[in-house]
């Protein structure tokens, strides 16, 4: 039976070429932007890379201060003694870590002036972030505590200041400040916030050391679990601390509240701007399954009307097989598993054209440093998608001919 | 075999009634080969399609098999059909995209039987209607009258005690139109096949063992 159905589905699709053709480009481009937006939406909450890790750690990079009387309120990234006193202490974290925001540093090289960006870390910053080194190493705890002018570069800055000579040991000059290059890693994605920079250097490298008084502003906190089923643990316990917080000036500020979240609730952060609230995580699951679904209804209501249309041509074989037994619901496994052999090979089409499309944006620049990349979790969805798709489109129009009345389909023939 | 009892049929639009057939009582005997014969719009065909419970009478009885139709629900009747009834229809009705050997296996994809025995089954329909050497063309490579046997060898490949023939010649020319009433003779004689064929052809006609007529959806004598 099945060897039948599949026949006559190949068939079909040969039989009106310029429907074939609609139904397929529908599919296809529909997949491609669906496996695009999956692939990237993946990419930021399960980042690979330098933030592979990302399941055993929580970022803290919101902290809100309120005043007593309530009315007045900031909120902003924390401050490196926010984050100190909060983080260092605690028990449940294998690592901690402390870096500031990257922030814009010029740099010039005969004469032509080129725009990175710098971040200052701490040496635990390595351990939890998984850098891939080209060549070279980090700094080591003595190096970033003294606040020596030490550098790791990314590749493409390495590539600017040096081409494509060895970067080690040579010195790169940036806001007029000289650092030695100790490392060159490989480009770091714009989207990974936590990892992204060009240039990182020691936390204390810097003039002044006014920044370890302020409770706010310029910093973020990563607390690495040693695996990912204690993080609800390690969350506990930051709020714990957080609670025993007293800001510098307590009785300006008598709140202080800031969450740590994980990659996800990082985005869901977002839409949701009250530290005291738990990040609507569930909500915006439902809100991006929302947005895909109405997304892709407008070709699903047109793929059903195709869809009615081929199989109407097809009134004469209704008839035929209900007159010889056929129950409607091997018509509609008829019609659903013709649909789902067109959605398969437009899934195929679309597949390729995401890996193009991937392609072509990564080469384009338009996400620095960003490379799409499909693994199974993305994979699976998009086939999760393509299967969603065929039901969808297929069902009804195989529900309302399966119920063809048989004499009226058989002269439909006519 | 086939036994209705006052058999009433009327279609309505929105302003008019129409009585298809009115108070029709039919018996036909197991072997007995029967032709319905009437002028256009006399019922032959609802009455046909009763019998073939493609329509379900709006009064009377239908008993196939001196099984009393109950209910004309899809999981009822579609086993009847599948098992008790083969059809032959005036314009053949084949599935182009199919070869002969797949189109005559068609009946059989609703039976659980193996792959290897729905092959046997419809090669050997194939092999009754003589178009062995065509098992691989498809309908439009062969000839009006080669297309009807395959449609004979898709009704009977499941063995159906019934066969229903609508105006089964009305495509063919007068050669073709003899042929394929000899192979409806032959299943009607060998294989005790009850046949009911409705025809506009008086001669055809004469030749099966008893004819039913209709006017204006009333039995006539």
């Amino acid at each position: 039976m099945l060897r039948v159905y599949m026949l006559l589905a190949f068939k079909v699709l040969q039989r009106r070429k310029f429907y074939t053709f609609i139904s397929l480009f529908c599919i296809s481009v529909t997949l491609m932007v669906v496996l695009l937006i999956s692939s990237l939406i993946e990419n930021i909450t399960h980042p690979p890379g330098a933030e592979r890790n990302s399941e055993r750690f929580l970022a803290v990079d919101k902290v809100s201060i309120t005043a007593a009387n309530g009315r007045a309120n900031q909120r902003d990234l924390p401050g490196y003694q926010f984050l100190n006193a909060v983080m260092k202490p605690m028990k449940t974290p294998e690592l901690t870590s402390i870096f500031s925001m990257q922030s814009q540093a010029i740099g010039f090289r005969n004469g032509k002036r080129i725009k990175s960006y710098l971040k200052r870390t701490d040496s635990q910053y390595w351990k939890i972030l998984q850098f891939d080194f080209i060549e070279g190493r980090p700094f080591s705890k003595a190096e970033a505590e003294q606040g020596q002018h030490l550098a790791v570069i990314s590749e493409d800055t390495a590539r600017q200041y040096f081409d494509e000579d060895s970067a080690l040991g040579k010195s790169l000059t940036v806001g007029r400040v000289s650092y030695q290059v100790i490392g060159v890693v490989k480009n770091v994605s714009v989207l990974h916030l936590n990892a992204f920079s060009n240039i990182w250097v020691p936390l204390f490298a810097t003039a002044s050391t006014a920044f370890t008084e302020q409770a706010m502003g310029g910093f973020t906190g990563l607390i690495m679990a040693e695996t990912s089923q204690q993080v609800p643990e390690m969350k506990r316990e930051f709020h714990q601390r957080l609670a025993d917080y007293k800001h510098p000036d307590p009785k300006k500020w008598p709140v202080v509240t800031a969450s740590a979240n994980t990659k996800f609730e990082q985005i869901a952060r977002l839409f949701n701007r009250d530290l005291n609230v738990p990040p609507k995580t569930k909500e915006l699951t439902m809100w991006l399954i929302v947005a895909m679904v109405l997304f892709m209804l407008l070709p699903t209501i047109n793929l059903i009307n195709l869809n009615i249309s081929r199989i109407l041509e097809r009134a004469s074989e209704i008839g035929v097989r209900k007159s010889f037994g056929a129950r409607s619901s091997h018509l509609i496994s008829q019609f659903m598993l013709e649909n789902i052999i067109l959605t398969c090979i437009g899934g195929v089409i679309g597949f390729a054209l995401a890996l193009l499309a991937m392609y072509f944006i990564s080469l384009s620049g338009v996400v620095p440093f960003h490379s799409f990349e499909i693994n199974f979790r993305v994979l699976g969805s998009t086939v999760l998608v393509i299967l969603f798709f065929g039901l969808l489109s297929g069902v009804y129009p195989a529900w309302k001919m399966s119920r063809m009345n048989p004499i009226n389909a058989l002269k439909g023939a006519h | 075999m086939i036994r209705i009892e006052q058999g009433k049929k009327s279609y309505r639009t929105d302003t008019i009634q129409t009585t298809a057939l009115n108070d029709v009582s039919v018996h036909i005997k197991s072997g007995e080969f029967v032709s319905i014969m009437g002028p256009s719009g006399c019922g032959k065909s609802t009455l046909m399609n009763m019998i073939g419970l493609l329509d379900k009478p709006c009064e009377g009885q239908i008993y196939i098999d001196e099984q009393k139709i109950e209910s004309y629900r899809d999981k009822s009747i579609a086993p009847i059909r599948n098992e008790k009834i083969g059809f032959i229809f005036q314009s053949f009705h084949l599935i182009n995209d199919l070869s002969v050997l797949d189109n005559v296996e068609l009946p059989l994809l609703y039976r659980k039987i193996s792959t290897k025995e729905r092959r046997r089954l419809a090669l050997e329909a194939i092999d009754k209607v003589g178009l062995n050497a065509r098992t691989k063309h498809f309908p439009n490579q062969l000839s009006g009258g080669q297309q009807q046997r395959v449609a004979i060898a898709r009704a009977i490949v499941g063995k159906p005690k019934i066969l229903l023939a609508d105006e089964p010649t009305g495509n063919l020319d007068s050669a073709m139109g003899n042929e394929i009433m000899a192979i409806l003779d032959d299943l009607n004689k060998r294989d005790k096949t009850t046949i009911v064929m409705v025809t506009h052809d008086d001669e055809k006609a004469q030749r099966t063992e008893r004819i039913i007529r209709l006017f204006d959806g009333q039995l006539v004598n």
